[in-house]
């Protein structure tokens, strides 16, 4: 049985392997498909992680475009030695990085007024699926945004790593992959991490004792 | 197996990542050990929390802007690709230029010639046109004066070359000999014929005007025998 499932799960990455292939070899005759295929397989991934590492809509959206910006002009020196979205991961925990860094340089800066405008993080925006009553709607929404807010204060080389795993689904070897690192720290890090956000909110709910944190699996 | 062992295994025991004997080890110790056990739900829960966080949708601007974005590295990958890719997109770029170019003038030519066969075709029942006439005077020209008719002239030389000038009215205005003598006597003869003579005006553009004709005059002698 074990080995019928990880005989398929290598068919499913071999599949996966030469559609990425063939993107990318369309993508390299400058197909006009091709690029939109690209952005509509990886834009709302590469933002979402973006949005989670950075907790800014406004940041993300700066390096989502970065990140294609590069992904488009280098994607004739993909060898295609990892994947696609591999690749594409880690050129925008990386971009994800440099802004961070950016903004540690430039903590006075500027409050645009298009945040207001695309009012993406909107809760309304963001729910996952409709709650059948108020009552599960507020508590969804505490729930969620206590987790956001305790993900933010996480050391951001644990966050990158629980981002990936936990919210991202990737594999350990994948995350690996991304984040350049061996297969032995970035369990480390998955640990330590999940840790840390487990103590953070300890904290928060025993901050605000009438709060029950009751975290519930996605519909 | 101490709490401790098991505490650091508990992220990879909730990822499936510890196998075969490590993993029973693990589990026999979670059931015996209830502040362990408590720890793997902690886990497991937020694990399960942080996967329901929703998923922030692409703003509508970062889309286009992606789009945009695309369609702008596509055309300088094109640009700057193999020379056949280059002249391709040369090509494609100096068409599009072309149609821009031509696309506002094409309406307002297409309408000009479509008006102008409309305005023509009811202007062709209008249009008288002349039979051609072999002896027609060309109007676009000048016409000498010529003479018509002139009485008998009685000259004293064997020839006498007469230049008249005619007014537009075709009547002689003014002479002068060119060649010969003529004597007063024959200058009033030429005088009195020149008053009756008639002669059709010099024309300029079809308008009368004035001219010069030269006449001669031989004298013939006629003998009769018998």
């Amino acid at each position: 049985m074990a080995a019928s499932i990880l005989d398929l799960s290598s068919q499913h990455t071999a599949i996966a392997d030469s559609e990425d292939l063939s993107l990318v070899h369309a993508l390299r005759e400058g197909s006009e498909r091709a690029y939109e295929l690209l952005l509509l397989r990886f834009q709302q991934p590469v933002y979402n992680l973006a949005l989670r590492l950075l907790n800014d809509p406004s940041d993300a959206s700066d390096v989502v475009q970065e990140v294609f910006l590069k992904v488009f002009r280098n994607v004739g020196h993909f060898r295609g030695q990892s994947s696609l979205k591999t690749w594409i991961f880690r050129i925008a925990i990386n971009e994800a990085h440099n802004q961070r860094r950016w903004f540690f340089r430039h903590r006075n800066r500027e409050v645009g007024i298009e945040e207001d405008q695309d009012d993406s993080r909107s809760r309304v925006n963001t729910l996952a699926d409709s709650t059948p009553s108020p009552f599960d709607y507020v508590l969804d929404q505490e729930r969620q945004a206590m987790i956001e807010a305790a993900l933010t204060r996480i050391n951001p080389t644990f966050r990158s790593a629980v981002v990936l795993r936990d919210i991202t689904d990737l594999s350990y070897e994948e995350v690996a992959d991304i984040l350049q690192i061996s297969l032995g720290t970035v369990k480390s890090r998955i640990l330590r991490g999940r840790e840390a956000l487990r103590q953070e909110l300890e904290k928060k709910l025993q901050s605000q004792p009438a709060m029950h944190w009751l975290p519930r699996p996605a519909k | 197996m101490s709490c401790q062992t098991v505490r650091n295994s508990l992220s990879e025991f909730l990822d499936h990542r510890v196998a075969g004997d490590k993993r029973a080890r693990v589990a026999e110790h979670l059931a015996e050990c209830p502040e362990c056990a408590a720890n793997l739900r902690r886990l497991s829960e937020l694990r399960e929390g942080l996967k329901s966080l929703p998923q922030a949708p692409v703003p509508d601007r970062l889309r286009t802007q992606l789009l945009v974005l695309a369609s702008r590295e596509r055309a300088h990958w094109n640009a700057t690709g193999t020379v056949a890719r280059a002249l391709h997109t040369w090509a494609g770029n100096l068409k599009l230029a072309a149609d821009n170019l031509m696309r506002p003038l094409a309406l307002p030519l297409a309408g000009g010639l479509a008006s102008a066969i409309l305005l023509f075709g009811l202007l062709v029942p209008t249009l008288g046109f002349k039979p051609i006439i072999l002896n027609d005077v060309p109007t676009g020209f000048y016409t000498a004066a010529t003479l018509v008719e002139v009485a008998p002239f009685g000259a004293s030389n064997d020839e006498t070359v007469v230049e008249l000038y005619v007014d537009a009215k075709g009547q002689a205005t003014d002479y002068s000999i060119q060649k010969g003598k003529v004597s007063p006597a024959m200058q009033a003869d030429l005088t009195q014929m020149l008053f009756f003579a008639r002669f059709t005006p010099a024309t300029w553009f079809g308008q009368p005007t004035n001219g010069k004709v030269l006449v001669s005059f031989r004298r013939i002698n006629y003998t009769v025998r018998g």
